[in-house]
């Protein structure tokens, strides 16, 4: 589950390698082969050469879908992504319906990935915060102002900042009517996660996973105070957080800061991922303070009671 | 043909737009010829999906519309928990939709609030649509809300949970109704009758603009327009005692930025004693000031909003908060001394 | 009894219900009443405490129940509306005197020991609470007050006025007084009974009282004053229980407890948790030497939280793994705190419910 460039592609493109590869040690595996592998492979591909998938593929709004197991365990798991991308939970939060193929994986689930990328979270920015900052600077610039001209005594040159409404930036833009696609990113998910809980089989599993965390875990270099995945949720998608703490009873969760990147894939960034031994290297995967590479991981949780 | 669906606004036959926008494709209630067709069509299309939610081979399912709910939609809120009802009243632009906007954004923005949990709200979409035109991504130059049509009434819905006590989920319902309904209320005995929805509510909170209290040109009609609200409720009978009332006066940063302030506060003050002095002993009362999304004030956002929350949450029509009193029965004299005996220590 | 309906339906509706509506609710509760036994109507009490219920069929039987006359009533997703429902079931059943086991004692006394600990600001409609209260306080005093006795004269006897040889007379006169003397005979027996009753009554009050005087404990045979706080709760409970003859309990019994434990010493310097009272009490002698009685008493499991936690903490052997048990049958914290008069209060009521006196 996630919404448009939530990180879904490049994490099933990652997790496919590494599960076909067996590079890394890990007890889960695959159970057989798909059947159909094109798109696997295809998002595998794209992977591996350090791009991002392609969005125009149709290949997107198909369900994907494979077998997997722990190593020395009986019981078969389908991990199914009903859409990579996003385009349905779009749909679903505007146009309140959910598919007859939705309604069956939902109603036989035993947990859920929700895919949430801090780059495409959109927060409730009020005009009145700008508009306190405004006054700020207006404030700063007067008394800056005022400073100067003390100084200059009154040069004739001296310029005075004004706000007109030619300077105002806002002016600039015309107002923008609202769609169901303006809405927060952490209301849509909790409203997508409210239409299946009559649904699913209480309590169930939820592993959040907040890609793009190499972006993180380089802030987190640069700062006293650690933001592990579970403090990130908490601080940047507040209502979702409440959301799912205070439903305990029927989501029981936890937070993994994934990225199956490794890396921005911007020119002078993408060098320093070729320099990578395995490509499953490259993966980074943070459980509370554990960082580690098994992409895997947040399945694990899921399968595990 | 053009059309505007707000109440009032005479932008069709005058071509003067009510909320004075210069460009009518700017306001949200006005369609232009092609807009309407496409929104025809739209509806069009809706009908089909419920053709095909009618056809039992499609199997889909559709879901809570995320819009504010209607009064037949509510008591399944209700009956499935602890739920509390809100009437949000007072006059036109009293700020009632905006202080829950703001409530709501305090969930949004904090990990808890007031020691509550966000857990769910069936109205989602509602509240989204409500609050965007306060947003920076609209573009807007100033933050808005946008007047709420609806005379009839409709409700947002807040699911909440204690913080230390999870399991105990309690629902908020706030009425989501125009103040154009309020006017009407204020001025129709027998529209005052009908609102029986009063009887049920555990909160009235009625809304005075405290900009326009404090603006000589509009405080007299202000006044007696919040006053006539809650007379012709309580005349009726509708708003019952159990409810409790808190008078809002809102928009508390139009008030700081007049000059002038002890003035207006003496008239503010007046209209206070005049609901004390007639409501009190029948009503439970409480006085609040707000100013919900304060423009370029010192007050800080959502100034108030905290108190009349606490009273929300922890107050009900329902509640039995008073210790059971162990009832020693008052024996007639005649009584044995053994049943009235009450020892000393 | 459909307004009394519609005023507790409050809790669960915005939008008022229907007189048809009410009308279904009626004539459902009217036929649970007639037909359900005991158990069915406590786990209604259960259901109303948001407790566990005992019985696992209970919940799909009371969907179905009221499904038989309304087939729209939900099964899913109208919790508070079942709870107003079991409350009104409940209080419907307190009205009315059943013919035959007329067990209102039992569920009323079940409403008030099942609600320990729980605030009640969360107990909805508490008026329930109210009036299971109000019923035992007049069961009380029912059940103390003697019939009057009957009027018993000579006067009552024909008298036999001699005249010469008529039989019929005679015969007519004999069958008179034997009937009146039948009469005056169960008059007699009547009056034995109001006066043995009376006299029963008359034990129980002078029990109690000789026992608050000599401020002697039976039980441990010892002074009031020589008993540990700790242990208080549950001596002081006990020793009123063995005293009291008729059920429902006096109707001041929490001027005796109270009166009981101005001898306690430091009974008023602590509040205890019920964790620590239960473990105090179940490492007690007291409770220790009669074991046996304890595990005789009947069960009702999370209506009886606190002889439910000493049983668990029994089974564990003092090992503090009950209060996880207790947490979650009688949806009670471990570590609420009460006065240890509140406490005795509570377990002198579990054990009226749990094992009633023989009258």
């Amino acid at each position: 589950m996630g919404l448009h460039g939530a990180g879904k592609s490049t994490f099933i493109g990652a997790l496919w390698h590494i599960l076909e590869s067996k590079e890394i040690p890990s007890t889960l595996m695959m159970e057989a082969e798909p059947d159909n592998r094109e798109y696997l492979n295809e998002l595998r591909e794209a992977w591996l050469e350090f791009r991002i998938p392609g969005r125009t593929s149709t290949q997107l709004f198909k369900p994907l879908e494979f077998q997997i197991k722990e190593t020395g365990k009986d019981e078969v798991f389908t991990f199914t992504f009903p859409d990579l991308s996003g385009e349905m939970y779009e749909s679903q939060f505007e146009h309140r319906k959910l598919s007859p193929e939705y309604l069956k994986s939902a109603t036989t689930c035993c947990g859920i990935l929700v895919f949430i990328n801090p780059d495409g979270v959109r927060a409730p920015n009020l005009i009145v915060d700008v508009d306190n900052i405004d006054k700020a600077f207006s404030n700063f610039f007067g008394q800056l102002q005022q400073q100067a001209e003390k100084e200059k005594k009154g040069a004739p040159d001296a310029q005075k900042f004004e706000e007109t409404d030619e300077n105002k930036l806002s002016t600039l833009f015309k107002e923008i009517k609202w769609q169901h696609k303006y809405s927060q990113s952490q209301v849509k998910l909790i409203d997508i996660l409210q239409m299946i809980i009559p649904l699913i089989n209480k309590p169930c599993k939820v592993a959040f996973i907040i890609s793009a965390w190499d972006v993180i875990i380089k802030a987190n270099k640069q700062q006293l105070r650690q933001v592990t995945p579970a403090i990130w949720l908490a601080e940047q998608v507040p209502l979702l957080h409440q959301f799912i703490t205070s439903n305990a009873d029927i989501f029981s969760y936890e937070v993994f800061g994934v990225s199956a990147q490794g890396g921005s894939y911007d020119k002078k960034a993408v060098e320093e991922l070729y320099k990578v031994n395995l490509p499953s290297d490259r993966v980074v995967v943070q459980h509370n303070d554990e960082v580690g590479k098994d992409i895997t991981l947040p399945i694990k949780w899921l399968l595990n009671e | 043909m053009p059309t505007c669906n707000e109440v009032g606004c005479e932008v069709v036959t005058k071509g003067v737009c009510l909320n004075h926008f210069e460009d009518l494709k700017s306001c949200s209630h006005y369609s232009s010829e092609g807009e309407v067709a496409s929104r025809q069509e739209d509806a069009n299309i809706i009908d089909d999906e419920n053709a095909t939610d009618a056809n039992p081979n499609d199997g889909g399912l559709k879901v809570h519309t995320g819009l504010s709910l209607l009064e037949e939609e509510i008591n399944a809120i209700s009956k499935d928990d602890y739920t509390r009802l809100i009437i949000l009243a007072g006059m036109p632009e009293a700020g009632k939709t905006t202080a829950l906007l703001c409530l709501m954004h305090q969930f949004q923005t904090q990990s808890n609030y007031r020691n509550y949990l966000f857990a769910g709200s069936k109205t989602l979409v509602d509240l989204e649509e409500k609050a965007w035109p306060s947003r920076t991504d609209s573009k807007n130059e100033s933050a808005k809300t946008v007047r709420t049509n609806d005379m009839v009434p409709k409700f947002i819905h807040l699911k909440l949970a204690k913080q230390q006590q999870l399991e105990k989920k309690e629902n908020l319902l706030f009425t989501d109704v125009s103040g154009e309904l309020f006017k009407t209320l204020k001025d129709s005995t027998s529209e005052s009758k009908k609102f029986v929805l009063a009887n049920r509510a555990d909160h009235f909170a009625l809304f005075f603009d405290a900009g326009a209290l404090s603006d000589p040109s509009q405080k007299f009609a202000a006044r007696i327009a919040g006053l006539g609200i809650l007379k012709s409720l309580t005349d009726v009978g509708v708003l019952l005692p159990k409810t409790r009332i808190q008078i809002v006066f809102s928009r508390w940063d139009l008030f700081e930025s007049k000059s002038d302030k002890d003035r207006h506060r003496a008239f503010i003050e007046t209209i206070q004693k005049e609901i004390h002095d007639k409501y009190s002993t029948k009503y439970s009362l409480s006085f609040h000031i707000i100013a919900s999304r304060p423009y370029k004030s010192t007050l800080p956002f959502a100034f108030g909003i905290d108190e009349l929350f606490d009273i929300w949450i922890s107050k009900s029509q329902l509640d039995f908060n008073r210790e059971l009193l162990e009832v020693i029965p008052q024996e007639e004299k005649n009584a044995r001394h053994f049943l009235q005996y009450t020892f000393s220590k | 009894m459909i307004t009394a309906l519609a005023e507790l339906y409050r809790a669960a509706a915005i939008q008022l219900f229907t007189e048809e509506m009410l009308g279904k609710r009626e004539k459902t509760i009217t036929n649970i009443i007639a037909k359900k036994k005991q158990e069915w109507f406590l786990d209604c009490v259960r259901m109303y405490l948001q407790k566990p219920v005992e019985d696992t069929t209970f919940p799909a039987d009371f969907v179905k129940t009221f499904q038989e006359d309304d087939a729209l009533f939900e099964s899913d997703g109208n919790q508070m509306e079942q709870r107003t429902l079991a409350a009104a079931i409940i209080s419907e059943f307190l009205k009315k005197k059943r013919e035959k086991n007329d067990d209102r004692t039992v569920i009323a006394l079940a409403v008030i020991t099942g609600k320990f600990s729980i605030p009640h600001s969360s107990i909805v409609n508490f008026t329930l609470v109210e009036q299971a209260h109000a019923f035992l306080q007049q069961e009380a005093k029912n059940k103390r007050n003697t019939k009057e006795l009957r009027s018993i004269s000579v006067a009552d006897f024909p008298s036999f006025v001699q005249t010469a040889g008529d039989i019929t007379k005679i015969d007519a006169f004999l069958k008179d007084f034997s009937d009146k003397f039948q009469a005056f005979v169960k008059k007699i027996e009547v009056n034995d009974l109001t006066l043995k009753r009376k006299v029963f009554v008359l034990e129980e009050e002078s029990d109690i009282h000789w026992w608050l005087f000599r401020r002697q404990s039976t039980l441990l045979n010892s002074h009031l004053s020589a008993i540990d706080a700790d242990i208080a709760p549950l001596a002081i409970a006990w020793e009123l229980w063995s005293l009291t003859r008729i059920s429902p309990a006096p109707a001041n019994y929490l001027e005796f407890i109270k009166n009981a434990f101005t001898n306690i010493v430091d009974a008023d310097n602590t509040t205890p948790s019920v964790a620590e009272a239960i473990n105090a009490t179940y490492s007690s002698d007291l409770f220790t030497e009669n074991k046996q009685l304890f595990s005789d008493l009947g069960d009702y499991n999370n209506l009886t939280p606190l002889l439910f936690a000493l049983r668990k903490a029994a089974e564990s052997g003092g090992d503090d793994g009950w209060t996880a048990a207790f947490k979650y049958t009688t949806k009670s914290e471990p570590d609420a705190t009460f006065s240890r008069i509140d406490l005795a209060t509570q377990m002198y009521l579990e054990l009226l419910l749990v094992k009633s006196p023989l009258e």
